[in-house]
This record gives C-alpha cells, structure tokens and sequence, in this order.
C-alpha cells in the first residue's frame, strides 16, 4: 500500500473511532444548567424590554367601513365568478387551467378540490339568507340560470370598473340585474358587523376555521394594502418579516429571495418553482456528505485552521 | 492503575449466558452504541475547547423556552396573550426564545459545515441535523399563524399559493386556525423534539468530531500509549 | 409587565432599501449579529479550567 493510502486509511480510522488522545475535564450537565441560565436571562431581557408585535386583525366589518367601494367590487367579482378565490382551481375550485404546473408535473390538480368553496354562494348569497338582507334580490338570483348570473355580475363589474373611484352610487344605469341590490345589502350587513359573524357561523358554533374570512378580505385590494404598508408581501421579502420593526423569520431568506428574482419571481408558476428549487436545495444541505466537491469546501476555505488553531499549533 | 486492574463492567457475557428476548438483544445494543459515559461525558477531546462548540447547547437551552413559554401559553389558550399583560410577556417570550433558537441553530449549522463535521460516519448526524432545522422551521410558521392577528391572517392568505401549487395545501390548510393549531401545539413539537434528540443521541454516540488531517503523530494523540489505544477502540 | 418600548404597534417599522434589495430593520439587525458572534466565537479564547492543564490520565479515565 502506498504511503498516502495508508496514511489516509489511518486517518479515516482516527475519525471513525473513540478519541483516544489528550481530554480535558467536561461536564455535560453543568452546560446544559449553565446554557439554560445564560439564555434564559438573554430571552427574558428581550422579551421585558422589547415585547411583541400584535397588530388586530383585519374584519370584513373593517374593511367595508375603510373602503365600501373595493368591498362593493368584490362582492360583485364573487358573483361573476371572475374573484381570485372563485378562480383559483384546486383545492378551491374546478377552475379549468388555474393551476401551477412545470412541465407535465401538475400536483395542484392531483390534489383535488378538497376545500370547496363557492365564492358567489359561501361569500354573499348565503350570509344574506341568513341576515335576512335584500331578499327579494336574492330571490330573483336564485332564479335566474347561471348564465343570466354571470352576465349581470359582469356587466356591473364593468360599470363599477369604469364609475368615478368604483363608486357605486356614480354607476350608469345597465342591465344588472339584482347584483347592485345584494352588493349594497352585503355591504351594509358589512358595515354593521353582522356579515363577519354570518359567513364564520356557516362553519357552526365551534367554528374553528376562519378559510372563507382569509379568502373573501384578500381577493379585495385593502387587505394586501395594509400588508403593503407594513412590508409584508411576497414582493418585499414579506415572507421573512413582520409587523412593525421586530425581526421576524429571517431563516426563511432563501425562500422568499427567489421571489425577488424578476425571472422567477414573475413566472404565472413562480411558487411551484421555488418550492422545487427549496426542496431540492435542502436536500442538497442534507446530502452535502455524499456529495464530491460540496463536502470538500471545509478544505478549500480553512476555517477549521481558525476554530482547532490550538490543536494544529502544538502539534 | 491500569486497565487490568479496574473493575470491568460485564457487557459482553458468557456465551451460555447470552439473552436471546427482544429486550435482552436491544439491552446490549444500546449499551454497546450508547454506554452511561458517552450519553454522560465528563470529559471531551483537548480539541473541544473554543466558543464554536457551544452553539449547539444554545439551541438546545433555547427550545427548553420555547417549550416552556409554548406549555405557559398552552394554559389560558390562544387568545389569552391579546387580553391579559402576563400573557403578552408569555408571547413575547415565546417570540424570542424561538428567535434565538434559530440564531444559535444556524450559527450551529455554519460551524458544523466549516467542520466537515460529517466525518467518520457522522453522516446521520449532519442529516438529523438538517431535518431538525427543516422540522423546526415549519414549526416556527404554522406559530406565525397562530397569533391570531393581522400577522397571521396575512401570512395564511400568502403562504397559501405556494403549499397549494404544490399540492399540499388541500392537506395542510395554513388559512385553517384549528388545523394548524394541533399541528403547531401537538404534531410539530413532538416531531421536534424526537428529531433534536435523536441528533444529540448520534452526537453522543459518536463523540466529537476530530479536527480536518488530524494524524496519529499529533501532539494530542502522541501521549497515549497504543495498549491503550487498543483497548478502547476494542 | 408590558414591554417597556413598543417597537411596532401601528407604525410601520423601518425598512432599508439598496437597488433592488430591501430588509427590515430587524431582521438586518439579527443576521448581522449572526455573523458577528459566529466571527466572535472563532477568534475569542476559550477560557481554560482550573483542571485544565493537567489534561491528565485522570480525566481520561473518566471516558472508560
């Protein structure tokens, strides 16, 4: 065996097996107590001087007090079926087309619609059912075929799209049906703070899943304001931050740098590629092992010099 | 004194004596991988004497508080911290301690790779170590969404392209309060701490990596005499 | 046992932008520091223990 081989032979044994050289006196548990003490006063300080962040939510009943006219003009989106929550495709809806793919990979509609919601009914009919809020408009709804729904529900949006600041109040008259009824019924059932507490109670008393509320705020445009103003969208390393100055999941840098990528970031299916790119990267961090070069950088760039400078020093 | 003389402890018994039951066999086992004085050293390799190793313990103290300001906050549920000052301390607590775990975990993970710390069959190790990360992270979210605040309703409406596109989001509703509060209370900690442990269980069981070109002829290594050296690796 | 300072509650924090990147205030705060006490912990002694220059047979015998 060439003398290289053999040293490095030995030098495989010597990590593989137990330490059998110099020790020094340790003593795990007094660590442990020792780190426990130590960073317990660091987080308890932190915590007593600078607390936490909690920013109320935002209510349905907020945001049509803020801004009726946006409120107006996504209720009415939601009856044209035109909303991002009514077009989303899976697990939402059956929307044809509306889902991320690469390539013939597409896990959004192998997954299935398992959360149904439909955004016209779940989001204005039903909460007005139960308020008892412009009924004969809702009836006239229920009546009518899908198609008569839809040409209603669009040509208002059209018309709102085109009033003076979305005013509902400066629309030209059109043929829309009942849609500008139930909008203004859903709007002041909204403002009383009734629309909140109807579209939660479709889930039950023990209603413990809010999906509807998220959904229906953030296919209006107020919603994601806020959380402009505060920096929290996708587009401005949202992902990591929070509300106000506190850090928030800084860890998650990677993940949201890929959104700041204009070549990644404005792909129609920018989020399943940087979940590929995510996964196959933390792979490769839990593989770095097994992998020539990757596994050699600790070599070429000696760190290790610095760290065990005592060691190589006597040696 | 030397080997001969110390009371050997009998770890390997007598064939004849050999237990064959499943708890006989798994006795032996984890004796043999994880003897009392690995899992409980009282000494380390002279090498293991600079500040770099004490990140890893950081991480461990702190998820000891975020465990324990996470149960505290468990007491009075999810709405007590906007109502009660004791229970906004508890929060911020919690914020901090997992801030912080965070902190010392990737300063962890930057000395363990400059390291080259999978060395020597301690690839296990580096992966546990990975997957804990991975785990903790996700833990760490589905909290975000738990604030119940604008935070969190902001976070489940944005987080939830990405888990839908790929086609976890029909399972794993981020917009769904009941959902991700078992996961983030139950499911999650437990997958943490099983993960954290079994890394510390490897790194005990392996002991602390030697430093990169460590050669016999070193000076940490040249004392010992080589009957010693055969016996322990024995 | 309010925090004695609110870094947030409805302001909306400080944000730093250079080109193209942007980061809170906060988060910039917690990844230096990272680096820093990463840089620290290499190049700072290591105290060493009363027992510590013995490096003894004695505290190898501890490991058997």
């Amino acid at each position: 065996m060439p003398d290289s081989q053999k040293s490095r032979a030995r030098r495989k044994s010597l990590d593989v097996r137990a330490w059998n050289g110099t020790t020094r006196p340790y003593d795990l548990l007094k660590e442990l107590a020792i780190g426990v003490l130590v960073v317990g006063v660091i987080i308890v300080g932190f915590a007593a001087v600078a607390g936490s962040p909690d920013e109320p939510t935002i209510t349905l009943q907020n945001w049509a007090q803020a801004n009726p006219n946006d409120f107006v003009a996504t209720a009415t989106a939601e009856l044209a079926g035109t909303s991002d929550t009514a077009s989303y495709g899976p697990p939402y809806s059956s929307t044809a087309g509306a889902t991320q793919t690469l390539g013939p990979i597409d896990l959004q509609t192998m997954s299935g619609v398992q959360l149904r919601i439909d955004a016209a009914k779940d989001f204005v009919i039903t909460p007005l059912t139960t308020l008892d809020s412009a009924p004969d408009a809702v009836s006239t709804w229920r009546a009518a075929t899908s198609e008569q729904q839809t040409a209603w529900a669009t040509s208002y949006s059209d018309a709102l799209g085109k009033a003076s600041n979305g005013d509902p109040s400066t629309v030209v008259s059109g043929n829309y049906g009942p849609v500008p009824q139930l909008t203004q019924g859903l709007l002041t059932v909204a403002k009383g703070g009734a629309l909140d507490g109807a579209i939660q109670s479709e889930g039950g008393l023990y209603n413990t899943n809010p999906t509807p509320t998220i959904l229906f705020l953030s296919d209006g445009t107020y919603f994601s304001s806020l959380a402009t103003a505060q920096h929290l969208t996708g587009d401005q390393w949202g992902m990591m931050n929070e509300t106000g100055s506190y850090p928030g999941q800084s860890w998650l840098w990677l993940f949201s740098f890929w959104y700041q990528v204009p070549l990644i970031g404005n792909l129609p299916n920018a989020d399943l590629v940087v979940v590929f790119i995510m996964v196959f990267l933390t792979l490769v961090l839990a593989l770095v092992p097994f992998i020539p070069g990757l596994r050699s950088i600790p070599r070429w760039i000696p760190v290790h010099r610095l760290i065990w400078r005592d060691y190589y020093r006597k040696r | 004194m030397t080997d001969s003389q110390l009371p050997q402890p009998t770890l390997e018994p007598e064939p004849e004596d050999v237990d064959h039951s499943w708890s006989g066999r798994l006795r032996r086992w984890v004796l043999k991988v994880l003897p009392p004085e690995k899992l409980l050293p009282t000494s380390q390799p002279s090498y293991v004497a600079t500040w770099i190793y004490m990140f890893g313990m950081g991480a461990i103290a702190s998820l000891v508080f975020v465990i324990g300001s996470g149960a505290v906050l468990s007491l009075n549920g999810p709405m007590w911290w906007h109502l009660s000052p004791l229970g906004h301390f508890f929060n911020s607590l919690h914020l901090w301690s997992v801030e912080f775990f965070f902190f010392f975990m990737v300063i962890h993970l930057w000395a363990k790779f400059w390291m080259a710390a999978w060395r020597g069959n301690r690839a296990l190790t580096w992966i546990t170590g990975v997957v804990s990360f991975a785990v903790s992270i996700v833990a760490g979210f589905t909290g975000y969404l738990l604030q119940t605040n604008f935070d969190s309703q902001w976070i489940a409406y944005q987080a939830k392209d990405a888990l839908n596109a790929s086609g976890i989001g029909a399972w794993f509703n981020v917009a769904n309060f009941g959902q991700m509060f078992m996961w983030h209370i139950l499911l999650l900690p437990i997958a943490v701490l099983v993960i954290v442990a079994l890394h510390v269980l490897l790194v005990r069981g392996h002991g602390v990596v030697p430093p990169l070109d460590a050669a016999e002829s070193d000076s940490q290594l040249r004392e010992t005499t080589p009957t010693e050296a055969t016996s322990r690796e024995a | 046992m309010h925090a004695l300072i609110h870094l947030s509650q409805s302001t909306p924090g400080i944000f730093l932008t250079w080109g193209v990147f942007g980061i809170q205030l906060g988060n910039l705060i917690v990844i230096v520091s990272m680096f820093v006490v990463f840089g620290l912990a290499l190049v700072v002694p290591f105290p060493r223990g009363a027992r510590e220059g013995r490096e003894s047979r004695e505290s190898r015998e501890d490991m058997k």
